[in-house]
């Protein structure tokens, strides 16, 4: 089956103010396929961004290739399929958020109704009745995840759409990306929330220095993980890593990876069957964060963790 | 060559500038006590030059700086059309500005009883002129950020005049020759209406600084910088 966004080791360089040639991206190339949610992670200044862009066509690449569903992205019908939220985006401030939208929808030749629609569907409906000039960081947010999701695209590109975002804004995002999977979209995150990513993704790609460090299957290799607190861990260690060898005892805490949440209580009844004395149980959040530290920052990995 | 839903979109945000419709309104009582003929002569010419530039300023920068552009231009449609959207959109708006002013003048000759059918041709005339401005203004905009195409149109435009002062002092005949060639360097005047030349000139320069506009877009990178 044909990816939905291919890049083939597509490299871009920035002359600085200083004249030094920066490289943002190099040789980078990654795969996204329909009804995959794949995450980039790096660090400030890793080519994430610029990476998008040159998918996007945004930017001209110094050399590689990007597909979008298998053709050239210049291509006028593959632009219908695809949708793009960037980081703090501006509007113009004259305009109110719902002729922005029906802008886009006359665009894509949607009728103008569909621009009322999305805004009742993102909660939207009082911003964007106002000019974007007045719009706080969030609500300009909402407004181009609206803008990016308005033709119902097969490929969605959305760099930091959480930023600025406030918590009941953050869950309708990660809902929205669950939506967007079960339709069958491709869709490319960038996002700086770990456990967000670690929540949606299917795959995340660790980036630094516009390189390619590590693709991570966060799924397929137990992407969550418990990690239980105990009061006798030391006494018990013996017992614990015979039971559930894929473990790790350390400070007293337990870390396993788990399949999904559904797990855990079993999982607490065999710890406490081997004399364990749980006081807490977390899910979630740290692999990645472990991951991240170990992979962009190039922190030593902890004895005994496995690697992935 | 023109998307319709951005001229219109464009056509909304500069038509609610305070600042353009302050020009439009000064525009339209410079233009009463003057027959069409000479509304968009002298004061008038000058406020009609002021107005073009300030639709023109930034016109395409805005929308590249704020990233909205870039949003726009991932939809099915080429770099062509959106620059055509936003410069008929501006247009538009100084099209209207100029109908109102026409239409004050030629109200004012009318209730005075000296307004000639041959006045109505002032109208396209100094659109015409004004349109190819607007069109070198936002050619320079393609490449050029904020809206310091206007500024450079304007300093562009003193420079010149300074230069040929000083030629002119220095030595008469290259002066002259200057003041020739200076022409030609931009849309002409054509009011009052005597020949054609001055017309089919300024639909030279409204088309060939469209296309020029539209060439230096197409090699303008337009990712929005992060600072």
């Amino acid at each position: 089956m044909t990816a939905a966004l291919e890049a083939h080791s597509i490299t871009k360089k920035y002359r600085g103010a200083d004249g030094v040639e920066v490289v943002a991206v190099d040789a980078f190339s990654f795969a996204v396929a329909a009804g995959e949610i794949v995450g980039l992670l790096g660090p400030n200044g890793a080519g994430k961004t610029t990476s998008m862009q040159l998918a996007l066509g945004l930017l001209e690449l110094d050399s590689g290739e990007i597909r979008i569903f298998g053709g050239d992205p210049e291509e006028l019908s593959a632009r219908r399929r695809i949708g793009y939220a960037p980081d703090a985006p501006l509007f113009p401030k004259s305009l109110t958020g719902l002729q922005v939208l029906e802008l886009h929808a006359e665009l894509l030749k949607l009728p103008k109704a569909r621009a009322a629609q999305m805004v009742e569907e993102l909660g939207f409906s009082e911003p964007a009745r106002r000019s974007c000039g007045t719009y706080s960081r969030g609500q300009a947010q909402r407004l181009g995840l609206a803008l990016a999701l308005i033709g119902e695209p097969d490929l969605v590109l959305l760099d930091e759409p959480s930023a600025g975002l406030d918590p009941a804004g953050v869950r309708a995002m990660r809902e929205l990306l669950t939506r967007l999977k079960a339709r069958g979209a491709a869709v490319l995150l960038n996002s700086h929330l770990l456990s967000e990513i670690e929540r949606v993704c299917d795959r995340v790609l660790f980036i630094k220095a516009g390189r390619l460090l590590r693709t991570h299957e966060v799924h397929a290799q137990g992407g969550r993980r418990a990690e239980v607190r105990l009061a006798n861990g030391p006494q018990v260690r013996e017992r614990l890593l015979q039971k559930l060898p894929d473990g790790v005892l350390e400070n007293g805490r337990f870390r396993i990876p788990v399949a999904s949440e559904d797990v855990v209580p079993g999982l607490v009844r065999m710890l406490v069957e081997a004399g364990a004395e749980v006081l807490e149980v977390s899910l979630g959040g740290a692999e990645l964060e472990e991951l991240y530290l170990q992979i962009v920052e190039g922190r030593p990995q902890p004895a005994g963790e496995p690697r992935s | 060559m023109i998307s319709w839903p951005v001229a219109r979109a464009t056509f909304r945000e500069r038509g609610r500038s305070g600042l353009a419709l302050a020009l439009a309104a000064m525009l339209a009582v410079s233009s009463l006590r003057s027959p069409p003929g000479q509304a968009f002569q002298g004061f008038g010419q000058a406020l009609l030059i002021l107005f073009t530039l300030l639709l023109g300023a930034g016109l395409l920068a805005d929308e590249i700086e704020s990233g909205h552009a870039q949003l726009v231009l991932l939809r099915p449609l080429t770099r062509a059309d959106w620059y055509g959207g936003r410069f008929a959109g501006a247009a538009l708006v100084l099209l209207g500005g100029l109908v109102l002013a026409f239409a004050c003048s030629a109200g004012w000759s009318l209730a005075h009883g000296n307004f000639s059918a041959s006045e109505l041709l002032v109208l396209p005339v100094a659109f015409l002129w004004s349109a190819a401005w607007l069109s070198v203004v936002v050619a320079v905009g393609a490449a050029a950020r904020g809206w310091t195409n206007a500024g450079l149109v304007v300093v562009a435009g003193i420079g010149w005049a300074m230069l040929m002062g000083l030629t002119r002092l220095a030595s008469p005949e290259l002066g002259a020759l200057m003041v020739t060639a200076g022409k030609y360097l931009g849309p002409q005047q054509p009011l009052p209406i005597s020949q054609l030349e001055p017309i089919a000139y300024d639909l030279l320069w409204l088309f060939g600084a469209w296309l020029a506009g539209v060439l230096l877009l197409n090699r303008r990178e337009l990712a929005r910088r992060r600072t």
